[in-house]
């Protein structure tokens, strides 16, 4: 069983929540840009959380089933169609063999996830299919994929089963739909905490930091996203040596303009560093397409702690519901 | 010693301000203190040159731990808790592994030794004679898989970068930029000046760890010539 990729959309990849517990070996932790977006899809679909996903961005992938196939696709906004049949999204979809999922562009947002019912079934490489492309390791063979590729999937629950077998003899597609009910702002706000450095930044920069727009610029993708903006300066230079950084590390090189470390980020950086964005903003941020403006607001770690609490809690919540409505869909 | 938060996962543990062997050896013994029993909801730890971040889920923290407080200050709380049992641990620095690696310097493995000969006024096998003599201390792993921070160049061969970096250096390449000496696990673009070439590799991804070295490590540059480059290239095994 597997997906014939028709057309590849752009940086379309196999993800998965990444690969922990090697950086100490210089190794990235990669993983979805939107992790609860690729939860979602893979609870959409009877799907462990853990499994692999594909990640499109910008403009997504069609995909030919090779057999009967239930799939849901979640985060970025966009209008799918399967055989030319518009369908939603947020939704478990049924495909039956032979069909074409159609993709596009996508409209609100910049990354999407396709989730099937078994997960991308690529080799596990050090507890984790994420794709890490400059190691040429993991994913589908190590690389982003590509027109002729034949994805395989695993074998679906034993839920997925039940809601296959009832889609699979009734037409038209589900209505209702499961969101992460986010609001995108016109000027986003994105929540920091500042750095052990911050006070090593002049007073102005610390004041434009938190009261200046800043734009994403083009020169932004999974490894970190460059920002322009009000220039950041230290007071003085001060002797900085490589040190571990992490997803919303905010850098600041010698350019004064900031870049925000994302998901395939370096496991060490040696630039000193202004802030760290709260852990519950970095999905949101990931979603964020170049040209997009955004304003930093300052929180304690203690508050986006409870932040991120409250929404892991919330996404709990939302795993019941969707498990309780794909088990009470009658046969 | 000082424990900060670092975002709202992880904490840096920091042991000092300033590059030094004593530095690393108790980040190293900070770290097998803390491996005999780590806790519920740790992810890993990341050793630099002055600290060691620890990464921790807070769910998983709060659920096997306390409700009540805080997952970043239960974290805390813990590896103070560790760093009290530094002292019953010996220093030790003898107990470091010391890894030989093999090198062939110059001529094509090697494109910048003469450069960095002439820059310093030295034959190419005095060069040859002052990289490989020390050991080098391996302070940490970062920038790319297996790529090894190396203190110890002795500083009659401190070089700056190229001034125009090479869109390719290939895998096993070992150059010097200023004060830092080091090899190429991947091929990548770089502005290294680059004395040699290690047939042994640095990263080898089927392998667990997938890296040959680990922060804490002695490294010992070998000289070879160009056939023990290819023997061992080959699969013969370099002691």
């Amino acid at each position: 069983m597997a997906l014939t990729i028709i057309r590849k959309g752009f940086a379309s990849s196999v993800q998965d929540l990444g690969r922990l517990g090697y950086q100490r070996f210089g190794m990235i932790v990669g993983g979805a840009m939107d992790p609860p977006s690729a939860k979602l899809a893979n609870w959409l679909v009877g799907n462990h959380e853990t499994c692999a996903v594909i990640e499109y961005s910008f403009l997504g992938p069609s995909i030919l089933f090779t057999r009967d196939t239930l799939f849901a696709l979640t985060g970025a906004y966009c209008r799918p169609t399967l055989d030319s049949q518009e369908i939603g999204i947020g939704r478990p979809c049924f495909a039956r063999k032979g069909q074409i999922l159609t993709i596009g562009s996508l409209i609100v947002g910049s990354r999407g996830y396709l989730a099937v019912a078994g997960g991308i079934d690529t080799p596990i490489w050090f507890g984790s299919r994420s794709t890490y492309e400059r190691a040429g390791q993991g994913g589908f063979q190590g690389r982003r994929l590509e027109e002729q590729d034949c994805v395989p999937v695993g074998e679906p629950s034993e839920r997925a089963k039940r809601v296959i077998t009832i889609l699979s003899k009734r037409a038209g597609t589900i209505r209702w739909f499961f969101s992460l009910r986010r609001t995108y702002q016109g000027v986003q706000t994105i929540r920091v905490i500042p750095d052990t450095l911050w006070n090593y930044f002049s007073e102005a920069s610390r004041k434009n930091f938190l009261q200046s727009e800043f734009r994403v610029t083009t020169s932004s993708d999974r490894m970190g996203y460059r920002l322009e903006g009000a220039e950041l300066t230290l007071d003085e230079p001060i002797e900085l040596y490589s040190e571990a950084v992490t997803n919303g590390s905010i850098q600041v090189p010698r350019d004064g303009q900031p870049i925000i470390l994302l998901t395939d980020h370096q496991s060490t950086g040696g630039y000193p560093r202004i802030a760290q964005v709260a852990s519950a903003d970095l999905p949101l941020l990931a979603q964020l397409p170049p040209n997009s403006k955004l304003r930093f607001q300052q929180i304690s770690s203690e508050e986006a702690e409870k932040q991120f609490v409250k929404q892991s809690e919330d996404f709990e919540l939302l795993h019941k519901k969707i498990s309780f409505q794909l088990d009470s869909m009658p046969l | 010693m000082k424990i900060e938060p670092f975002g709202d996962q992880a904490v840096r543990v920091i042991f000092g301000d300033q590059i030094a062997p004593e530095i690393q050896l108790k980040i190293n013994q900070f770290t097998l203190l803390f491996d005999r029993e780590p806790f519920s909801g740790f992810i890993e730890y990341v050793p630099a040159y002055t600290n060691v971040v620890f990464y921790y889920n807070p769910i998983i923290v709060i659920e096997s731990g306390r409700k009540d407080i805080s997952a970043q200050r239960q974290v805390i709380d813990y590896l103070t808790n560790v760093s009290k049992r530094m002292d019953d641990c010996a220093d030790n620095e003898e107990k470091r592994r010391v890894v030989h690696i093999p090198v062939c310097y110059g001529q094509d493995f090697g494109p910048d030794l003469e450069e960095v000969a002439a820059i310093h006024h030295f034959s190419t096998n005095e060069v040859i004679e002052r990289h490989s003599a020390p050991k080098y201390l391996v302070y940490m792993l970062g920038f790319a898989p297996g790529f090894p921070f190396l203190g110890g160049l002795p500083e009659a061969l401190a070089t700056p970068r190229r001034a125009t970096p090479r869109l390719k250096i290939a895998a096993g390449s070992v150059g010097i930029a200023g004060k830092q000496t080091g090899a190429y696990p991947l091929d990548s673009p770089g502005g290294w000046q680059i004395i040699g070439r290690t047939p042994v590799p640095l990263f080898t991804p089927k392998a667990d760890p997938p890296t040959l070295l680990s922060a804490g490590d002695l490294v010992k540059f070998d000289p070879i010539s160009v056939q023990e480059y290819m023997r061992i290239k080959e699969g013969h095994q370099w002691h």
